[in-house]
């Protein structure tokens, strides 16, 4: 059963005492209200100012990027990722192009090679000709010396021309066998050269077709990769819209501090008001404070706390490590 | 090999902040609101690192430690006080107990984490 603790009232003057010793406390009281209030609000400004830095990078880098798949206005980087794609699928186009050209070249020149083999051919068929002529005369000289001993002596002048024909026989045969083989010298280099072309020709334009489609399919990849980016940006774009509204909510939140700083500095005034009105009451209460600050400092833990009494002296700082 | 702090502390943000800090270092982490609680966890749990406040209701961070040491598989675990106190009466009081160091709130997370480091064997 609740007993009632019977107390006696204070006298007047215990009365006086009792509020004078409150004052030294009041005075604590209301400048560690003040000090709570200022610290919680530099802290809120350092955290909103965090936030707004966190919103404005994470807005740069996307925008950043975005820039830099588009092309920007600025003339040394006007090129986008997009106009670059083109420009290398063109410059592509126009290597496979030369490439086309030469094997032209070299069709062609495998046509002349032919039309030179023909012309050897009917070298070939002229100089066997030449060796039927050849034949014929010195056969023909043969018999004109023949003919210039059955002549005798009036017939000595037709032995000197039976002899040169003879020499020059021999001569043409001689100049024939060296267009022969000069001939043969240029028909083998020609085939030989031949059928080198017609094997690059060949091998060129599997190489074209095989390059084309390499080329073909990493433009493909290229062009799908920078689809992918461009959409990956625009996601991160909406993000970063998303975090910039949550940090507004954050922001927002935060004002909390505003309030509470508002009603420190109300109960602040009231208490500044009532040390007042028991000072002019108490006036006349000699009072020691030394021993109620010192019971005050003693429930104190942290040095800003003690500072406010002037006790912080020596103290550890905040955020300082130490290993023993 | 995940590594397993214990965090005791009243304060559910402050709690949560050194949360945070050590799980992203790759921490798997036990909390508790006091020293009572704390022991209660730490049963049977294999701890490898104490950050603890001082100033607790139930059971102090002074007595948890005092409490710690006498556990014959907690002798030589790290045990960090973080906590409001500057005193350096208090930081002597806790090096008498047992602790491995002393850090004065508010902590920077990447000093807290390379403190960790060096006390971690």
């Amino acid at each position: 059963m609740h007993q009632q603790v019977k107390i006696d009232p204070l006298s007047s003057e215990d009365f006086k005492s009792h509020v004078a010793q409150a004052l030294p406390v009041l005075d604590v009281m209301g400048t560690q209200l003040k000090e709570t209030a200022s610290q919680i609000e530099h802290a809120v400004i350092e955290v909103c100012g965090k936030f707004q830095s966190m919103a404005d990078r994470s807005r740069a880098g996307v925008s950043g990027a975005a820039e830099l798949l588009s092309g920007s206005s600025d003339s040394r980087t006007a090129s986008s990722v997009e106009s670059l794609i083109a420009e290398a699928a063109r410059t592509i186009e126009t290597l496979l192009g030369h490439t086309q050209d030469s094997a032209a070249v070299s069709t062609s020149a495998i046509e002349r090679i032919k039309r030179v083999q023909e012309a050897t051919d009917h070298i070939a068929k002229s100089l066997a000709q030449l060796d039927d002529i050849t034949i014929g005369n010195r056969l023909l000289a043969v018999n004109a010396r023949i003919q210039a001993v059955y002549a005798g002596d009036k017939a000595a002048g037709f032995g000197g021309v039976a002899n040169e024909i003879g020499v020059q026989a021999k001569r043409s045969a001689e100049i024939v066998e060296l267009i022969r083989s000069v001939s043969s010298e240029l028909r083998h280099i020609a085939s030989s050269a031949l059928s080198d072309l017609q094997s690059m020709v060949v091998e060129d334009q599997k190489a074209y077709h095989k390059s084309k489609i390499e080329v073909d399919r990493v433009l493909e990849d290229f062009r799908f990769m920078h689809n992918s980016t461009r959409e990956f940006i625009s996601k991160m774009q909406e993000e970063s819209r998303s975090v910039a509204k949550e940090i507004a909510g954050a922001v927002r939140s935060l004002q909390f501090q505003d309030r509470i700083n508002q009603r420190i500095g109300h109960v602040v005034a009231e208490l500044d008001r009532i040390k007042a009105d028991f000072r002019i009451h108490c006036a006349d209460v000699t009072l020691d404070a030394k021993p109620i600050l010192e019971h005050l400092s003693n429930s104190y833990t942290m040095h800003e706390e003690r500072n406010v009494l002037g006790g912080a002296q020596g103290e550890v700082a905040s955020g300082e490590v130490e290993l023993f | 090999m995940v590594k397993t702090a214990l965090i005791v502390d009243d304060s559910t943000t402050m709690r949560q902040m050194v949360a945070f800090t050590l799980r992203e270092a790759g921490f798997e982490v036990v909390e508790a609101e006091h020293g009572q609680d704390a022991l209660d966890k730490i049963a049977g749990r294999r701890i490898n690192v104490v950050i603890t406040d001082l100033n607790m209701p139930v059971m102090d961070g002074f007595t948890f430690i005092k409490n710690v040491r006498a556990m014959a598989a907690l002798k030589f675990v790290p045990i960090l006080m973080l906590t409001t106190e500057s005193q350096l009466s208090k930081k002597e009081q806790g090096k008498a107990a047992g602790a491995t160091g002393w850090i004065v709130k508010p902590f920077d997370p990447e000093k807290l984490l390379q403190t960790i480091a060096k006390v971690l064997p």
